[in-house]
C-alpha cells in the first residue's frame, strides 16, 4: 500500500477525530476508497475502537431517485438513524467514481430527500466528524490532472504537521479577535467589514482534511467596498470566473463576471440573504499548489482570502440566512489583510512570518 | 447495465425478501458488488423500502485483525446492533476481491470475533435475509473459468422462475414427510436413515440465491450403509476428492478419500458429532451446470444428493452437535432416492417429472 494512504489514515484517526479505546466509528466510503478504508480499519483497531463502513456512491443515490416515488423519498431511514445515534465518530470519505451521476435528477426531489435525511445530518454534525477525500480518477479528471499528479496534489495538501498548523491558525484567530473589523485590499479590491461580536474559527483539520483557514461571519450590514475574485469556481455545474462585486451597507449593488455572469446573477437573486456576505475567510494551506474547482481544497489555498454570498455559520455568531452559501476566492500575493490597526498579511507573508 | 443484474436484483428484492413500502433494508456488499448494489438499491426504492449499504471485504476484516488486540475484538459493536434492531431486511452481496485475505489470521481470533458478534448474527437471522453472489474475478478464478463464463454460470443458476421452483420443492417436501425414512442408492452406494419426526426443509431461494434443495437431519443413530461422494469439495483450504464412508448405528466406521484422506481424517476426529451425519439433502437446481468448489452453488446442483458430517440444523429437529458442518456431494444420474415405498428420484428424473 502507498505509505501516504497509511499516513492520511493516521492523521484522520489521531488528529482529526481523536479516536480512542471503546469508540464506535462510522465510516462513509465508496468502492474507490477501499484501500483507504483498509488503512483506517487498521489504525482504528490499534486505538481499540470498533468501525463499520457504509458504502455511499453517487450511482447508488441516483438509483434510489430512479426507483423511489415521492412517498418513498419522504421516508426517513430509521435503521441509519439508529446506527448514527450509537456512533461516537463519523469519517466521511469523498471518493466519487462519477461526480455527475446525479446531474439529471430533479433538484426538488433532492431537496425533498434532504428533509427526510434531516435527522441523519443532525446526528452527523453532533459527533466528532471529519470529511476527507481519497484520490479517484473522477476527481483527477475534474481537476485536469493525471491520477499520479492528483495523488501528489492531494497528499501535499493533507500530509502536514497539523499540530504546528493548528498553533499558527489559533495565533491568527487570537490576533483577528483583538480587533473589531477586517479589510482585504489589493488589485481592484478594497473590502471592509465590521466583525464586532463575531467569532473567528480556526479550521485546523478537525472537521475537514485537508484544512487551513480562519473564517468569520461579518456584521451583515457593514460590508463596504469592492473585491475582485480571480480564482474560478464551480456552481450549479457552471464555471464562474473573474467575479467583481461592489457592496454598500452590506448589500451587493454592482456585480460582473468574466464568465457565466448569468449564473452569478441567478445566485445573487436567490433570496435576500444571497446578496449579503455570510463568510469572510483567510486560506493558509500552502500545500495546496493550485485550484482544482473542488471547494474543499480551493478555499484553503495559502495566500488567498475568500468570501461567501449567503448563509452564515451560527458558530461565528453570524445571522445572515439564505438557501445558498457560495464561496469565491481571491489570490492575495499582491494584496494585504488588515484587522484594526494590525497588518495580518502583506507581501506574501502572514504576520507570524514577518 | 447487464440486464441480468437488474433481473437478479428483482429476484432478491421482490421474491427472496419481499420488500414492501416502509421496510428498512440493509444491503451488505463487497466493493466489487457495487453494480448489483446499485440495482438492488433501485429495486428496493421501487418497492418503497429505504436502504443503506454496508461495505465489507476480506481485506477490511484482515486490517481489523492486524490492528486490534484481543480486548478490542471483544468490544461489542453497539452501533451495528442498534441498526440491526431497526432493520427489516438484510441483503448480502458476496463478491470477494481476495478469498484468501484472512488465511494468516489465527482461527482463535476469528472465533473471538464470532462470539462477540453472535447476538447480532442471531438477530439478523431472525429477519428476512438473503445471501447471494455477484460475479467477481476471484470467484471466476476459483471456479476455473473466465469472468464472462462465470457470469453465465451464476445467472444460469439464479435467474429462474422461483415461484415455480418453489412449488416443486414443496411438493417434494410433502412427499418426503409422508414417509419415515430415506435411502440413497447407486454405484458403491446404499445409505439408509430414519427421518421419523424430522422436518424436510424446502430451500426455495428465500435465504440463499441460487437455491434449490430439500434437506433434513437424519435420526442420528439410524444411519446405516455406505456412500461414495464423487464431487470434489474444498475444506480447510484443501480439495478433498472421492470420499467413501461406511456407517453403522449412525457412526462412521470406515472411510477413505482418493485425495486428501488425511484432511478427511482430521475432520472426522474433531469431535463426537463430526463422525455422524447432521444433514441429508437432495439438490434440484439444474441451472447449475457443474461444480465450482463453492458450496453455495455445489450443494444445489440438480441430480445430486449431499450429506454433511457434523452439526444438524435445529429447524429440521436435528440434534447432532459439532463444531463443524462439512457437506459432501454425490451425482445421482445412475442412482435412486427412495423414501418409504416411494421412488423420489430415478433414472435422471424426480417423481414429479414422470
Amino acid at each position: 500500500m502507498d505509505p501516504r494512504i497509511e499516513e492520511h489514515a493516521r492523521i484522520v484517526v489521531e488528529w482529526s477525530t481523536e479516536v480512542k479505546k471503546g469508540d464506535l466509528v462510522g465510516i462513509r466510503a465508496t468502492p474507490d476508497s477501499h484501500d483507504f478504508v483498509v488503512a483506517l480499519y487498521k489504525k482504528i483497531a490499534e486505538k481499540g475502537a470498533v468501525p463499520i463502513t457504509l458504502m455511499s456512491t453517487e450511482e447508488m443515490d441516483r438509483a434510489f431517485f430512479d426507483g423511489a416515488d415521492d412517498e418513498t423519498i419522504s421516508i426517513a431511514p430509521k435503521q441509519f438513524e439508529a446506527l448514527l445515534e450509537k456512533v461516537d465518530v463519523v469519517i466521511a470519505v469523498r471518493s466519487p467514481s462519477n461526480t455527475k451521476a446525479m446531474a439529471s435528477v430533479d433538484p426538488k426531489r433532492v431537496i425533498q430527500r434532504s428533509i427526510a435525511m434531516k435527522r441523519v445530518m443532525e446526528l452527523y454534525l453532533s459527533k466528532r466528524w471529519c470529511l476527507t477525500v481519497h484520490p479517484t480518477n473522477a476527481l483527477a479528471q475534474q481537476a485536469d490532472m493525471s491520477m499520479d499528479e492528483y495523488q501528489n496534489f492531494m497528499y501535499d495538501a493533507t500530509l502536514l504537521d497539523w499540530k504546528e498548523e493548528s498553533k499558527l491558525l489559533y495565533k491568527m484567530k487570537d490576533h483577528l479577535e483583538r480587533h473589531k473589523d477586517i479589510r482585504f485590499t489589493g488589485p481592484e479590491t478594497d473590502l471592509y467589514a465590521s466583525t464586532e461580536g463575531r467569532i473567528w474559527i480556526a479550521s485546523d483539520g478537525k472537521h475537514n482534511m485537508p484544512s487551513g483557514e480562519v473564517f468569520t461571519a461579518p456584521v451583515e450590514d457593514t460590508v463596504e467596498g469592492k473585491i475582485y475574485f480571480d480564482i474560478p469556481f464551480l456552481q450549479q455545474g457552471k464555471v464562474i470566473e473573474g467575479v467583481r462585486l461592489t457592496f454598500e451597507k452590506g448589500e451587493v449593488v454592482n456585480f460582473s463576471a468574466e464568465k457565466a455572469e448569468a449564473t452569478l446573477k441567478e445566485i445573487i437573486e436567490v433570496d435576500e440573504g444571497s446578496r449579503r456576505l455570510g463568510e469572510m475567510a483567510i486560506g493558509t494551506n500552502r500545500g495546496i499548489r493550485q485550484y482544482t474547482l473542488n471547494m474543499l481544497f480551493d478555499e484553503k489555498i495559502g495566500d488567498t482570502v475568500h468570501c461567501a454570498l449567503g448563509r452564515a455559520y451560527k458558530d461565528n455568531n453570524g445571522t445572515n440566512e439564505s438557501a445558498v452559501h457560495v464561496d469565491m476566492i481571491k489570490t492575495m500575493h499582491e494584496g494585504e489583510i488588515i484587522a484594526g490597526d494590525e497588518l495580518i498579511y502583506s507581501k506574501g507573508r502572514y504576520f507570524y512570518e514577518m | 447495465m447487464d440486464s441480468r443484474i437488474v433481473e437478479h436484483a428483482k429476484i432478491l428484492v421482490d421474491y427472496s425478501t419481499e420488500v414492501k413500502r416502509g421496510d428498512m433494508v440493509v444491503i451488505q456488499a463487497n466493493p466489487d458488488a457495487h453494480e448489483l448494489a446499485v440495482a438492488v438499491a433501485r429495486q428496493v426504492a421501487k418497492a418503497g423500502g429505504s436502504s443503506v449499504t454496508m461495505m465489507i471485504s476480506e481485506e477490511i476484516d484482515r486490517a481489523k485483525y492486524d490492528g486490534a488486540d484481543d480486548a478490542t475484538l471483544e468490544v461489542f459493536p453497539d452501533h451495528l446492533m442498534a441498526m440491526a434492531e431497526k432493520t427489516d431486511v438484510y441483503i448480502v452481496l458476496r463478491s470477494p476481491v481476495n478469498t484468501k485475505a484472512l488465511a494468516n489470521v489465527d482461527p482463535k481470533r476469528i472465533m473471538i470475533t464470532a462470539k462477540t458478534t453472535k447476538p447480532i448474527f442471531d438477530l439478523i437471522t431472525k429477519k428476512r435475509w438473503v445471501l447471494t453472489v455477484h460475479p467477481s474475478a476471484t470467484l471466476a478464478q476459483q471456479g476455473n473459468m473466465s469472468l464472462e463464463e462465470y457470469r453465465d454460470f451464476v445467472y444460469d443458476a439464479c435467474l429462474h422462475d422461483w415461484e415455480k421452483e418453489s412449488k416443486n420443492l414443496y411438493m417434494m417436501k410433502e412427499h418426503l414427510e409422508s414417509h419415515k425414512d430415506i435411502r440413497f442408492c447407486g454405484p458403491e452406494t446404499d445409505l439408509y436413515a430414519s427421518t421419523e419426526s424430522r422436518i424436510w426443509i424446502a430451500a426455495d431461494g428465500k435465504f440463499n440465491m441460487p437455491d434449490g434443495e430439500v434437506f433434513t437431519a437424519p435420526v442420528e443413530d439410524t444411519v446405516e450403509g455406505k456412500i461414495y461422494f464423487d464431487v470434489p469439495f474444498l475444506e480447510q483450504g484443501k480439495v478433498i476428492e472421492g470420499v467413501r464412508l461406511k456407517f453403522e448405528k449412525g457412526e462412521v466406521v470406515d472411510f477413505s478419500a482418493e485425495k486428501e484422506e488425511s484432511t478427511l481424517k482430521q475432520i472426522l476426529e474433531i469431535d463426537d458429532g463430526a463422525r455422524r451425519l447432521g444433514e441429508m439433502a437432495i439438490g434440484t437446481n439444474r441451472g447449475i451446470k457443474h461444480y465450482t468448489m463453492n458450496i453455495l452453488f455445489d450443494e444445489k446442483l440438480g441430480d445430486t444428493v449431499h450429506c454433511a458430517l457434523g452439526m444438524a440444523f435445529p429447524e429440521c429437529n436435528g440434534v447432532n452437535d459439532s463444531a463443524i458442518h462439512v457437506d459432501m456431494i454425490k451425482r445421482m444420474h445412475d442412482g435412486e432416492i427412495i423414501a418409504g415405498n416411494e421412488i423420489i428420484y430415478s433414472k435422471g428424473k424426480y417423481f414429479y417429472e414422470k
